[in-house]
């Protein structure tokens, strides 16, 4: 079973890499995330004969080959870390103090090995080592890929926090989760090999349950990097649907404050011209209806600054202004404001007031729609004490 | 007998007949309406006093659309929406000569404030049923706006010309232009 799962991982690795060959090489041509796709293409490359030299025919191959005992597994360890270096690269902000992590740590597997896996005999599955030197070795790796995978979470996690999109924040919380889940995965299966080497005669309950956590971590660590890989276009189809119930709620309350301005203004502005429509008709087109009533907000605290606001500074006209005629132009015996008084006038004022300190620099929909609506829930919280 | 709405919508289906929503943006709007009505659309930002947004005159050359400037992007937009509409209804407007222009403006403006008549219906001094009818047809346009995905057009600032500052100088370089 096991060597069916691993001639399968290598076979579908080693497609992947062709498959992302084509793209990389376009990117390139195109100039557009050139060093992105070449970077993913690499770590895919890597990861393909990291694969290929943990195949248990391979392994035996190269052994016999060489007549060195375990060089499959040196080999296998010298592609692992260049594709734990370009995932990192890939994903963390800082990847450029991992170069240096890299070039040291591939040095010293190449040192260590012949005094550690170089001298115990061939063995397929290193569940316990053979001698110190062989922990030490595995140390090494683990360590560096640990090294360099937790610059992933580090430099993410405070942009994480900032992103707004909802798909990109999705998709960093699952690459800084497949990378703890990955440090974990190394940090069980060190402890499970270094336990078994120093106590061999260690329950078999506690190797178990080691070995357990090692793999479940080896499962998430498949189960998560997976989708950290999947297109942008995957994540922002299922941040649609799964956030779809959020968005409609924060709508019909963005709406619903926004009308409730609009119907104060108009209390407080009579002339102010709202659409006749039914609350059905606004809930069905929820969009259209929640900027309609921003525009109606806005042409009544227009209205109501007229009513309540500092005088005009129009420019003066001469005297002897020629246009006589346009008083005809100008009715004057409609629409003046009723005049308000006592408790209106207060809230008109200070409504007013609110209004003006809305920041010009606002100009988005979002931020305007949120600006307006705030105002409204100032409005109502005030109401009892005006 | 139809009702604005209805008589609204029959406007909005030319429109839509004859203009693409899908590529719409004020600027696109407004030339495709100036190759209809023939004459140059001119959009002039202006401090409006208060209770006023907008006004429209128009000259023999062109069509003079003022906007209250001290107001957020998608309200400006609105409002010359809403003075595009008048004309789309072909409602009568003041005719002056482009000289003028100005002037009475300035003239229109102050004599709102005298008088106190601060309302929404003023905003282009037209009847209380001109506005109904160009409110209304400028929230057809808007909803299809919507409808074609274009929000974001309607709540960018359109680029305008400084005319507030020296108007008088476009006008008389405008009228030299068109004799």
């Amino acid at each position: 079973m096991q060597t069916i799962i691993d001639y399968g991982a290598t076979i579908l690795s080693g497609i992947l890499t062709i498959l992302r060959l084509r793209t990389a090489l376009k990117a390139r041509r195109t100039q557009t995330d050139a060093g992105r796709f070449a970077t993913t293409w690499l770590h895919l490359l890597c990861l393909t004969f990291f694969l290929f030299f943990q195949i248990d025919d391979v392994y035996i191959t190269v052994g016999d080959l060489t007549g060195i005992n375990n060089l499959s597994w040196l080999f296998s360890y010298l592609f692992l870390a260049p594709a734990i270096y370009f995932i990192s690269r890939s994903f963390s902000l800082r990847s450029r103090w991992i170069l240096p992590w890299l070039i040291t740590g591939m040095v010293l597997l190449v040192i260590i090995f012949p005094f550690g896996p170089g001298r115990a005999p061939e063995i397929l599955d290193h569940v316990t080592p053979q001698n110190e030197v062989e922990i030490l070795y595995m140390a090494v790796m683990y360590t560096l890929a640990s090294a360099m995978i937790i610059t992933i979470p580090l430099s993410r996690s405070a942009r994480a926090l900032r992103i707004e999109e909802q798909h990109l924040r999705t998709r960093t919380v699952v690459t800084m989760l497949a990378s703890v889940a990955t440090i974990t995965m190394y940090a069980t299966k060190f402890a499970a090999f270094s336990l078994g080497y120093y106590f061999p005669s260690l329950p078999n309950s506690i190797v178990h349950a080691l070995t357990s956590a090692a793999r479940v971590s080896e499962i998430a660590v498949v189960v998560l990097w997976f989708p950290a890989f999947l297109s942008n276009r995957v994540y922002v189809a299922v941040a649609r649907v799964l956030t779809a119930p959020l968005r409609l709620f924060r709508k019909i309350q963005a709406w619903f404050y926004l009308s409730a301005l609009a119907r104060r203004l108009q209390r407080l502005c009579p002339s102010l011209a709202l659409l006749p429509t039914t609350t059905w008709e606004q809930l069905r087109n929820l969009d259209f209806y929640t900027y309609r009533k921003l525009i109606e907000a806005m042409d009544g605290q227009r209205i109501l600054a007229g009513n309540v606001g500092e005088p005009s500074q129009a420019a003066e006209i001469p005297a002897s202004s020629p246009f006589d005629w346009i008083d005809a132009l100008i009715p004057n015996d409609t629409s003046r404001e009723r005049r308000l008084s006592g408790q209106d006038l207060e809230e008109a004022l200070h409504l007013h007031q609110k209004f003006e300190s809305i920041p010009k620099s606002l100009t988005t929909f979002e931020d305007l729609v949120q600006a307006y609506c705030e105002v409204e829930k100032h409005m109502k919280r005030v109401q009892g004490t005006l | 007998m139809q009702s604005v709405k209805e008589r609204m919508r029959g406007i909005l289906a030319k429109l839509e007949a004859e203009y693409d929503f899908d590529q719409f943006t004020m600027e696109s709007f407004r030339s495709w309406l100036e190759q209809q009505r023939g004459k140059e659309i001119t959009f002039v930002p202006w401090t409006m006093p208060p209770g006023m947004s907008g006004a429209w005159l128009t000259s023999a050359q062109a069509d003079f659309v003022f906007y209250e400037q001290d107001t957020a992007p998608i309200h400006q937009i609105h409002i010359q929406l809403h003075e595009i509409a008048h004309m789309l209804c072909e409602h009568p407007t003041v005719k002056v000569g482009t000289q003028e222009v100005s002037l009475l403006f300035r003239q229109m403006v102050d004599r709102c404030v005298k008088q106190e008549t601060q309302s929404l219906l003023l905003r282009s001094a037209h009847s209380g049923e001109a506005e109904i009818e160009a409110e209304t047809l400028a929230s057809l346009i808007q909803e299809t706006v919507l409808k074609h995905e274009r929000l974001q057009e309607l709540s960018q600032a359109t680029p305008a010309p400084d005319l507030a500052a020296d108007f008088g100088a476009y006008l008389e370089k405008m009228d030299g232009y068109a004799r």
